[in-house]
């Protein structure tokens, strides 16, 4: 994960997660974690509004593809950590934003397990930066 | 292009704090969305 978070600071990228949990519950969730990145709370899910983060369907949450991930994840030993009270419905993202609030990339999951590839980020990245560079 | 008004998101830090994303940037800021803590 540290070198991971070294190929974006190379690019002159920082990284926030953010959750909708209160920050009493994400500071348990952070130590047993370790993640090398920053972690906000956003409890009244307004960053979820502006970035345009719906709640997903019913059949996005629990499709049989869906199902099937997490009993794969279950058969390979993941265990399920209970933080407290989860809203399964409300989507996640990822969005690359410049100091103006620009969004340059943005990705909605259309389902719980819709991220973009890492390699996706950084390509994306490279390119926005490439143009940047040529537009001075 | 899309834009977000980043400075009126009321966030907040693990220790409660109220936070704005202007204090994280490098030149740019990746923002993950999380659905659920797992």
């Amino acid at each position: 994960m540290k070198s991971l978070k070294d190929e974006f600071d190379r690019r002159g990228v920082a990284i926030v997660v953010i959750s909708f949990a209160e920050p009493e519950r994400l500071a348990p969730y952070q130590e047993h974690h370790h993640w090398p990145f920053v972690m906000l709370a956003d409890p009244k899910r307004i960053a979820y509004q502006a970035f345009a983060l719906k709640r997903l369907s019913w059949f996005r949450v629990f499709s049989p593809a869906i199902l099937r991930l997490y009993f794969r994840l279950l058969l390979e030993g993941k265990k399920l950590q209970s933080y407290g009270k989860d809203d399964y419905y409300q989507a996640g993202g990822d969005f690359l934003i410049d100091h103006e609030g620009n969004i340059l990339f943005a990705h909605r999951s259309r389902d719980p397990a819709d991220r973009p590839p890492i390699e996706k980020l950084l390509e994306a990245i490279d390119q926005i930066s490439s143009s940047a560079s040529e537009e001075k | 292009m899309e834009k977000v008004a980043i400075d009126e998101l009321k966030l907040k830090d693990l220790q409660g704090r109220a936070v704005s994303l202007q204090d994280y940037f490098q030149e740019y800021l990746l923002v993950i969305f999380l659905r659920h803590l797992a």
